[in-house]
């Protein structure tokens, strides 16, 4: 996967530029929430991507992070450091809990266990404990050793800073040992064991560790949202991130940034097109995966003849 | 290293029953340090179903296997990997996401024992630990001779190359037993040639190994000893010069012409 090596970078530079360019655009709005999710998707590719086990409940975790930053700085009073602390340890302790048992499906079964355990989470989310269909509201701004993130600007850099830093890990932990243990899973799980590859071992880290990604999002989403209620949490999260992830390209890890732009910069340009921006938005994503069935990652390595 | 284990494996009373069909009853051998021992039979004689038991792919049998004084049985397959047992398949399992140096890269997996806090934090502990891999794995490549190829895909490989990065990857694992199933079928005269290089080669190198195969005339030229399987029971025990005139033996393979003659 040496087209990181290029493209990244100027994709880096691009996004970093940006707000100098363009100070008062609304895209930087639309591309904190790019970032947010496309956080969500570089662990969701290591999961899905090298190790081949569909998760449909990440908007599970992705909620979860998001109550409990929430949580911890309204009710419990907590800085926000110790917030998204506490976010990434629920998360992946509830990941690992319920990685246990639904790991040892695969495929379709995997999903729908997942899916189960999605469902549950979105009911618990609606009690009036946790402010019912209202959520929670007044969530502080994010702050950093007395620095606080209140312009959307700051919170721009913040998320991608974020962001970047997260894909730098994932494609150490991708290309090296652990990515190649991941894939061997992905292929053949009984060939995996018989090189000494711990199989239920491999898939419970990756799905904790995209978990913690998935933590970290969501708390970042509720800091910038400042409220949050349960109907942002729904299974079309999930499509959605299979979306951003297939149609920039599964297992390049970076890929889903380019599948959440996609996602979200594609109907904002589609806006005034009404009913018309549901169909040529389905159609696009047809014709990606039917020609760049490896996502626009494929598309962009072989225009520019990369591996 | 000094091998102070005279049987490096031993089979006691092994028996595998599949909801009715016996596939084996009964099997005892006893496998040296650096021999070659050789597992032959009919289709359906309970060969394969012996390396699945070996490699704790199944573990549900009874008897037991001693590798190195020590019970098998209790230990999940990719343990018994990190004991020292590796394998190759009957119907070739590469890793097909993967290159073919990459393949042989995942066989060092074990000893290797990679994991997130180095990968995340420790940025040249993991270049090191990459080196060594990637170092090991083309030693391997080049035992095998297929060090030319190293990043190509899996489906450009032919199937004799295939088999020889089977091997390469299960090598990769540093075993010192190793289970070849079937590594010469399909294979050609010039293959089958090589494979036999590799193999007295692996000996050479202090490796034990068990061999399933078909081709009697291969078999009976690299084995120090053959155990003959026959519907799950051991019919004939010991060296080629034995087993070749041993009448159970010959009654088993009558009418198998084939089986005698090197397959092409």
């Amino acid at each position: 996967m040496k087209s990181h090596f290029l493209i990244l970078p100027l994709f880096a530079a691009a996004i970093f530029i940006f707000p100098l360019v363009f100070p008062e655009s609304y895209w930087i709005t639309v591309f904190i929430y790019v970032g947010i999710y496309g956080l969500v998707v570089v662990g969701y590719d290591l999961l899905l991507g090298y190790c081949g086990q569909i998760s449909l409940g990440h908007n599970a975790l992705f909620a979860i992070g998001a109550y409990a930053a929430a949580i911890a700085t309204t009710w419990l009073g907590w800085s926000s450091i110790f917030g998204i602390i506490g976010a990434i340890c629920i998360t992946c302790l509830i990941a690992f809990l319920v990685g246990i048992p639904t790991l040892r499906l695969r495929g379709y079964y995997l999903a729908i266990a997942t899916m189960g355990f999605a469902f549950i989470v979105e009911s618990l989310i609606r009690i009036q404990y946790l402010g019912g269909s209202s959520g929670i509201s007044g969530i502080p701004h994010l702050s950093v050793l007395g620095y606080t993130f209140d312009s959307d600007r700051s919170y721009y850099y913040l998320v991608w800073s974020i962001v970047f830093l997260a894909v730098i890990v994932c494609l150490r932990i991708g290309e090296t040992a652990l990515g190649r243990s991941m894939k061997a899973v992905h292929t053949d799980e009984e060939a995996a064991e018989c090189m000494g590859i711990n199989v239920a071992k491999t898939k419970i880290q990756v799905f904790v560790f995209s978990a913690a990604l998935a933590g970290i999002a969501g708390s970042l989403y509720a800091h910038y949202g400042t409220v949050i209620s349960p109907d942002s949490f729904n299974i079309m999260l999930s499509v959605k991130l299979l979306l951003m992830l297939f149609l920039g390209g599964a297992g390049s890890i970076y890929g889903g940034l380019i599948g959440a732009l996609i996602l979200f910069a594609l109907p904002e340009f589609l806006e005034h097109m009404e009913r018309l921006e549901l169909v040529i938005e389905g159609l696009v994503f047809m014709l990606i995966l039917i020609f760049l069935p490896g996502g626009l990652v494929e598309g962009l390595n072989r225009l520019l003849n990369l591996k | 290293m000094e091998n102070t284990h005279q049987h490096i494996l031993r089979g006691q009373s092994i028996s595998k029953n599949f909801g009715g069909l016996q596939a084996l009853l009964d099997v005892n051998f006893e496998v040296e340090d650096r021999m070659i021992f050789a597992i032959i039979g009919p289709n359906g004689a309970g060969k394969t179903t012996l390396f699945n038991l070996i490699s704790g792919f199944d573990r549900d049998y009874s008897g037991e296997f001693i590798f190195e004084d020590v019970s098998l049985s209790q230990y999940p397959p990719h343990d018994i990997t990190l004991r020292g047992i590796a394998r190759t398949f009957q119907n070739v399992r590469l890793f097909k996401n993967l290159t073919v140096l990459e393949n042989v890269a995942v066989g060092c997996h074990g000893w290797i024992s990679p994991h997130y806090v180095r990968a995340i934090f420790g940025f040249r502990s993991t270049v090191r630990q990459e080196r060594i891999i990637k170092d090991y794995a083309m030693e391997m490549l080049n035992f095998v001779g297929l060090a030319e190829k190293k990043d190509t895909e899996i489906e450009s490989l032919s199937l004799g190359e295939q088999k020889l990065l089977e091997i390469a990857r299960a090598l990769a694992a540093k075993p010192k037993l190793l289970l070849l199933d079937e590594p010469g079928a399909g294979l050609n005269d010039r293959e089958m040639d090589n494979l036999e290089k590799i193999i007295f080669k692996n000996k050479k190198g202090g490796i034990t190994q068990i061999i399933v195969e078909h081709n009697m005339k291969f078999i009976m030229s690299i084995s120090d000893e053959i155990m003959v399987l026959n519907f799950g029971t051991k019919i004939a025990y010991g060296p080629p010069g034995i087993i070749v005139n041993n009448e159970s033996v010959i009654e088993v393979y009558l009418g198998k012409e084939e089986d005698l003659v090197r397959t092409e």
